[in-house]
């Protein structure tokens, strides 16, 4: 069943896609919750109903001349603003990207790693990682030195856990119940 | 003396004095003349006599038939009358007294019976007491024993796991000591290797 949050996000995505400045919008989109994370007075006021449309429209218009952010965006959060969905804008966001990576092939991979990997080896996993999951891989790669050594990989709802840790836990249950 | 008995009613004394006074007023005449010989010794004194004589008798039987009988038969029935009643309260009492002696004898064997009942039933209660105790004391036990084996095997599985983490920890530990540069890649690469076959 879609969301509502999906519904607008699947939007804006066709809409990003047709001017072909997905990535700039999913971007955007991105420094504009960055910048409601850190001033949530700033969410509350264009969340208000007590602050008018042309008040919210002018602060949404003066926040987007200052990220240099396209009228794409914009007029994106005019429709958001008009409908009173601001508070829906962080699972807005999310949605937004799944929709981009859909609809661009992109799968989302989160490799977590002992240690740093070397380039070689990051190459190494996402020709590896693309070839299992069909698609073009962008990574998000995180340092655990608790791993031990190895590397734990999420695609989606799948992981692969080559850690040390996650062996030894193995190990640890396995001699636990013998 | 019929007018007197029936319009006056007397009692048995008056009536007895009034016998005596007729007795008397006959016979005092001729005991009166007991000291004149002349007469007395005659024949027709003799017959006096003998008149006297039945005159006061047939008034003494008379009046004796008239008020004695009914007297007697009265008292006679009265006494009789006494008699059955006091032999039917008699044969009340020794029947109440028989009753009472059968409803005695009855309690008696009652209690007798309740006697045997009660140590009947004190020593069924005793045999169920000492066997639900019995039974009790086996499921103490019992249940003592699974506790005990129980125990022991949480105290197995409690140590299992506690080795089981002290030799994991430990391992974990001198891995991280010995873990060099070339062992790292060479486990990232066994990794790769691993999530390639999978693809394969």
């Amino acid at each position: 069943m879609r969301t509502i949050a999906q519904h607008y996000a699947d939007a804006l995505a066709e809409v990003a896609i047709s001017e072909n400045s997905a990535d700039k919008v999913r971007r955007e989109l991105r420094d504009f919750l960055a910048l409601l994370g850190e001033s949530p007075q700033l969410g509350l006021l264009l969340g208000s109903p007590a602050v008018s449309r042309a008040n919210k429209h002018a602060v949404a218009q003066a926040l987007v001349e200052r990220m240099g952010a396209s009228r794409t965006l914009r007029n994106f959060l005019f429709v958001v603003i008009d409908q009173r969905r601001m508070g829906l804008l962080p699972e807005i966001q999310q949605a937004f990207e799944a929709k981009l990576d859909e609809l661009q092939g992109v799968a989302r991979a989160d490799v977590i790693s002992a240690r740093d990997l070397s380039e070689r080896e990051r190459k190494q996993l996402m020709t590896v990682l693309e070839r299992l999951s069909g698609r073009r891989v962008e990574a998000n790669y995180e340092l655990d030195p608790r791993l031990i050594a190895g590397a734990v990989v999420r695609v989606g709802s799948t992981i692969y856990d080559g850690s040390v840790r996650t062996q030894l836990e193995r190990l640890r249950l396995r001699l636990e119940s013998q | 003396m019929k007018l007197l008995a029936g319009r006056w009613s007397l009692g048995d004394a008056g009536v007895r004095i009034i016998g005596l006074t007729l007795f008397g007023a006959v016979s005092l005449p001729a005991l009166a003349q007991e000291g004149s010989s002349d007469v007395t010794d005659m024949p027709i004194g003799t017959v006096f006599r003998w008149l006297n004589f039945l005159l006061v008798f047939g008034v003494l039987a008379y009046l004796i038939v008239k008020y004695g009988a009914p007297y007697f038969k009265a008292r006679a029935e009265s006494i009789a009358k006494s008699i059955a009643e006091a032999a039917q309260t008699r044969a009340a009492a020794e029947r109440e007294l028989q009753e009472w002696s059968q409803k005695l004898s009855s309690v008696e064997r009652e209690i007798e019976e309740e006697r045997r009942t009660a140590q009947r039933e004190s020593a069924a209660d005793r045999e169920r007491i000492r066997a639900l105790a019995k039974s009790e004391v086996e499921k103490i036990q019992q249940a003592a024993r699974a506790e005990i084996a129980a125990a022991e095997r949480a105290g197995a599985q409690e140590l299992r796991a506690i080795a089981a983490r002290l030799a994991t920890d430990r391992a974990g530990a001198l891995i991280r000591e010995q873990m060099s540069a070339a062992a790292e890649a060479a486990l990232f690469g066994s990794f790769v290797g691993e999530l390639e076959r999978t693809v394969s």
